[in-house]
């Protein structure tokens, strides 16, 4: 941070240089044998996106078109190579009496995020939405390193400006200290809910799946459910207050998904960015809503489907993804038959405190359900945690010696999934009590009066957060597995 | 200038926050230690001690509890009554994070009343044992003495040949001969003085961070005596688990003892998808000992059947892995089921009991 803002004060693409390089030095911390697939991957989509937009420029709107259709084989070539391949052959081996043995395709980390964000790249430049094209610029687009290894995936159309933004180079003590406040928010969520709940999954579903009373089953899906969330938005967080010290403002990924009061609605709070991508690049071009009722629901299950299918090269994901699909067929089908719930106005027939309460309840209970089968290992594991749910399966001999606590301490962990829920159900996230709007005030006010004390606490409370997580031994971010 | 000494004000204010709220949470108190000599080579709190106890970071399996009139843990008072059975472990048989009754021993004491005697400290090996027995057997006269041994951990038997913890022993060669080596312990008067701040113990008990920052845990700090080669490291392992067993025999035959090994089972073995299964070099160090203990006529019990078919049956662990590996109620109470018959045939000398 400090090479980047003593750069800055000689030369913009300087310092957009370094962090360029310091991004790049990240993804090769993590991932060294994979540094030339990103690089290769940047230099294709980059001379692509350059080509399209000569093509376009030079009236050759065919010449454009194949280009964009070269990087999207290019692209959905090597996501499909090395994250499904192996999928593949397990699966269709099978179908033709064959046993091929799976590969061992290592996965590269990020690269869902940064295939997607450089497919939307290239959308946007045969959209001519595209008005810059340095190199350096759209390396550092890429390889930004709060979004690099799993997401939110960001759009060229908004990063370019920020980047190249004079005041954004310029070191702010009250945009540092808003950074560190909102990273430290993320880290908490992270270090402290998400793996500290996380300590109720593991026995539920990779041990004793088979076996499980109802409430060993509900804290098992419940705490992952709170897990994942805490996990993903923390990230989120995270990445949002880095990129903010750097005067980089990301995209928000999440907004309190589980207060949703339906299916549509969850889906405009979780993973924003993955959503409006999904419904941008896949939904839409599909026909979307325009070629009538039916083409919509099933536009809508093969959009859910694959998104799925991004997260993972295992059934589980499918039937994650197609349960999604249907939730939101049903969702939208009854929104057309009994007119919306709760109009601009704040008014409608699903305006009653019991109705709003009904419909966050069943939303919530529908996400709890589909998630069993995003942890499963497998459909058939998935499914003995989802029959558990109802009617318990333990058949083990009456006589155990830790009574309720068989598979862990079940009173600690509905304390913890309670603790959880309440945050997530109560609490404002971080976005709301800093909403964007005010953020530029509080960081003059913080210029001004606070920074320095309010920095010094919360760089104790990370290195805090920071030993914790460090001494307790590796915890990666569930989000790096997709 | 006017930032930094702002920021250092923050700082201040962020750790007396945290000073108050870990004064109120239940923050591992630590236990102070005697100092140890040449007059006695063993690790020990100092008696009549209270303490909390907590592990990791998130505080769990909160116990208070105080030690004995010895400085032991979960040990009734030495002199109330004759000695029957003297039990001597390291933490699985301390056991901080349970009641007294709850332990192998204080299960032990509810059926066989009184005269259980137990000293047990954290961190104790093989070597230490048997400093333990000889200066514990001639005090307290037991008729049967039951020691605990590890099998993964590193104060295991795998770890035979390697350096002890301060305050604890370690076998050693010189030419030929094998010898108890103690590590003095000598209490820091700066440590006695830097714990009382509970942010400070939380981050040394709890968090474990001096261990984390020296670069792993206590299996990467404790180096093999010298740099041994596999075959001579091999060699040593055998000679010293042949030495241990002689002056325990030894031991046996002056005081009129029963023996009994009480052996931790690879629990880890039997839990699915537990990424850091036991090596195979423990198990064969296991294997070895265990022939070597049979074949010098002690009695040994091994958990890892029972515990395999309890695991059948229940599906219910034995520890609280992942977190932490020690020995949960369900271990003690079947490991003091399995001894118990053992105990009752107090006249039946060196019978293996291999379930």
């Amino acid at each position: 941070m400090a090479g980047y803002f003593v750069l800055s004060k000689y030369s913009v693409n300087a310092s957009i240089a370094f962090l360029l390089g310091a991004s790049v030095c990240f993804y090769g911390y993590w991932s060294l044998s994979f540094l030339p697939l990103l690089l290769g991957s940047i230099a294709t989509n980059y001379g692509l996106g350059y080509l399209i937009q000569h093509c376009k420029n030079s009236g050759n709107e065919l010449g454009a078109k194949n280009a964009l259709t070269l990087g999207l084989v290019l692209n959905l070539g090597a996501l499909i190579f090395f994250k499904y391949f192996d999928f593949f052959l397990a699966n269709v081996g099978p179908l033709f009496g064959r046993a091929w043995q799976p590969v061992g395709i290592i996965l590269p980390i990020g690269i869902s995020f940064f295939t997607f964000t450089q497919i939307a790249y290239l959308v946007d430049c045969q959209a001519e939405k595209v008005s810059e094209y340095k190199a350096a610029n759209y390396g550092l687009f890429v390889t930004y390193f709060p979004h690099l290894i799993a997401g939110p995936i960001i759009h060229h159309k908004d990063m370019m400006p920020q980047f190249v933004n004079p005041e954004s180079h310029v070191f702010s003590k009250g945009r540092l200290t808003l950074g560190l406040l909102i990273f430290s928010v993320g880290l908490f969520k992270k270090v402290v809910l998400a793996d500290g709940v996380a300590a109720f999954v593991g026995p539920v579903f990779d041990v004793h799946h088979a076996s499980l009373t109802m409430p060993e089953a509900w804290v098992g899906a419940l705490a992952y459910t709170f897990q994942l969330y805490f996990d993903f938005s923390g990230y989120c967080d995270m990445a949002y207050g880095l990129s903010y010290m750097f005067g980089v403002v990301l995209p928000v990924n999440f907004n309190s998904p589980y207060k949703a009061r339906s299916i549509i609605e969850f889906w405009h709070r979780w993973h924003i960015t993955l959503s409006s991508f999904l419904k941008d690049y896949l939904y839409v071009p599909l026909g979307g809503n325009r070629l009538g009722s039916m083409r919509r629901y099933l536009n809508l299950f093969i959009t859910m489907l694959l998104g799925g299918l991004w997260h993972g090269a295992n059934w589980t994901f499918i039937v994650w993804g197609a349960l999604h699909g249907v939730y939101l067929i049903v969702n939208h089908g009854l929104k057309n038959f009994l007119g919306e719930g709760v109009g601009r106005s704040g008014r409608g027939w699903g305006s009653g405190p019991l109705m709003l309460a009904s419909g966050a309840g069943l939303t919530f209970l529908l996400v709890v359900l589909a998630w069993v089968f995003f942890r499963a290992s497998s459909v058939a594991v998935a499914l003995d945690v989802l029959t558990a749910l109802f009617q318990g399966t333990n058949t083990l001999q009456p006589g155990n010696l830790a009574g309720h606590n068989r598979i862990m301490n079940l009173q600690s962990g509905m304390l913890w999934v309670l603790v959880c829920a309440s945050i997530a159900f109560l609490a404002p996230n971080i976005y709301e009590v800093l909403e964007r709007e005010k953020l530029i005030g509080i960081q003059r006010y913080l210029e001004k009066k606070w920074s320095g004390v309010l920095s010094g606490f919360l760089l104790t409370i990370i290195f805090l957060l920071l030993a914790i997580s460090e001494t307790r031994g590796v915890s990666e971010f569930l989000y790096f597995n997709f | 200038m006017r930032f930094s000494i702002n920021l250092a004000w923050g700082v201040m204010l962020a750790l007396a926050i945290l000073e108050v709220c870990f004064c109120v949470l239940p923050v591992n108190s630590g236990l102070r230690m005697v100092s140890t000599s040449a007059a006695e080579p063993y690790s020990r709190y100092l008696p009549r001690q209270t303490f909390v106890y907590s592990h990791g970071w998130n505080l769990m399996n909160v116990h208070h509890g105080s030690t004995n009139n010895l400085g032991f843990i979960n040990a009734a008072d030495f002199g109330q009554s004759p000695s029957k059975v003297l039990i001597i472990g390291d933490s699985f048989v301390e056991s901080f994070m349970h009641n007294y009754a709850e332990t192998l021993q204080g299960r032990l004491a509810s059926i066989l009343g009184t005269g259980i005697e137990t000293v047990a400290t954290s961190g104790n090996t093989l070597a230490d044992s048997l400093q333990l027995m000889r200066k514990f057997v001639p005090m307290m006269s037991p008729s049967t003495v039951v020691v605990f041994v590890k099998t993964s951990d590193p104060s295991d038997l795998s770890e035979i040949a390697s350096a002890p913890l301060h305050g604890h022993n370690g076998f050693i060669t010189a030419g030929q001969k094998v010898t108890v080596f103690h590590d003095l312990y000598q209490e820091s008067s700066l440590k006695l003085w830097v714990m009382k701040s509970a942010l400070i113990r939380y981050i040394y008990y709890n968090l474990k961070f001096h261990e984390w920052f020296t670069g792993a845990i206590t299996l990467k700090l404790r180096q093999p005596i010298g740099k041994l080669a596999p075959p001579d490291k091999a060699t040593k392992k055998l000679m010293f688990m042949r030495y241990y067993l002689a002056e325990l025999n030894a031991l046996k035959k002056t005081h009129g003892l029963q023996i009994i090994f009480l052996m931790d089972g690879d629990r880890n073995s039997l839990y699915p998808s537990v990424k850091n299964k036991t090596q195979a070099l423990n198990l064969q160090d296991q294997a070895h000992f265990s022939r070597l203990a049979l074949d010098a006529g002690f009695a040994l019990i091994d958990m890892q059947p029972i515990f395999s078919r309890h695991w059948l049956a229940y599906r219910e662990q034995f520890d609280y892995l992942p977190a932490d590996g020690h020995w949960n109620t369900v271990a003690h109470k079947l490991a003091a089921d399995a001894l118990l018959p053992q105990l009752l045939k107090v006249s039946r000398t060196d019978l293996a009991v291999r379930p």
